[in-house]
């Protein structure tokens, strides 16, 4: 299924991502796969996000729209698994340890925190 | 405020406020945050590697005596960025992340709202460039 540039995506955070209030840029980054996961709104409700978080996971998310990513030159693609039709991950087209740092960091200051339900 | 879905959980956050903040003693600080680590979920846990560089990293800020601790934050992977904020009264902060890639590289970005610099960070430099790094965050304009 396509992702609409406006259509909102969530990254479910760790605790050491958030910092007094502020977003890291570090949940933008994946340094095992170089592609981060998120959840696409287009197949999952909000409320439904706290079905997946881990143990010690945020009870809030990162909510950026679709677009941002793709404006820095990241694919944003729908990759539905068995347990989470919403999943889907972006990726920088140019891979570099760099690159993904400043991508991130941008992402983190157009991000906003976001409680789920 | 964030909340933990589950506790007791190592928070990074509260363990750095756990500790004095003592000039040069941010190896001591990384200790004892990295004895938790085994806490963490599987994807976050910093690696060998990681943690060595942290270490690494931690002497360096030390004999420099940053008397600010950096706040710790670990990427999925096993790598882990200490991450620091300027206090510029006026105008954007600056911020600068010192990432360690989880086969303990290194690599920084240096931001001033959507201004930035990001490059990798050869170890045999950091005790040349961590000093500039650390002046310019905390610099005053």
């Amino acid at each position: 299924m396509i992702i609409r540039d406006e259509d909102v995506l969530w990254r479910r955070l760790h605790p050491g991502w958030v910092n007094d209030g502020v977003l890291s840029s570090i949940a933008f980054v994946d340094r095992r796969s170089g592609k981060v996961s998120v959840h696409w709104s287009g197949g999952i409700a909000l409320a439904d996000v706290r079905r997946h978080l881990k143990p010690t996971q945020l009870d809030e998310v990162a909510e950026i729209a679709a677009g941002e990513p793709r404006s820095l030159e990241c694919t944003v693609e729908h990759v539905p698994t068995p347990d989470d039709p919403s999943h889907s991950q972006f990726y920088p087209l140019a891979p570099s340890t760099s690159g993904a740092r400043r991508i991130a960091k941008m992402l983190a200051l157009k991000a906003r925190l976001v409680s789920l339900p | 405020m964030a909340t933990l879905t589950q506790a007791p959980y190592a928070d990074l956050h509260s363990v750095s406020y756990a500790i004095p903040v003592r000039p040069g003693r941010t190896q001591e600080w990384l200790e004892t945050v990295l004895r938790q680590s085994s806490n963490w979920n599987a994807e976050i846990r910093p690696t060998v590697s990681a943690s060595n560089s942290a270490t690494m990293l931690a002497s360096v800020l030390d004999e420099l005596q940053v008397s600010a601790l950096p706040h710790l934050a670990p990427s999925v992977g096993g790598g882990l960025q200490f991450e620091y904020r300027g206090l510029q009264p006026h105008g954007p902060r600056r911020e600068l992340d010192i990432e360690i890639l989880p086969d303990g590289r290194f690599g920084y970005l240096m931001a001033e709202a959507e201004n930035m610099d990001s490059r990798d960070l050869p170890r045999a430099s950091l005790p040349n460039v961590v000093p500039h790094l650390i002046a310019w965050v905390f610099r005053s304009r």
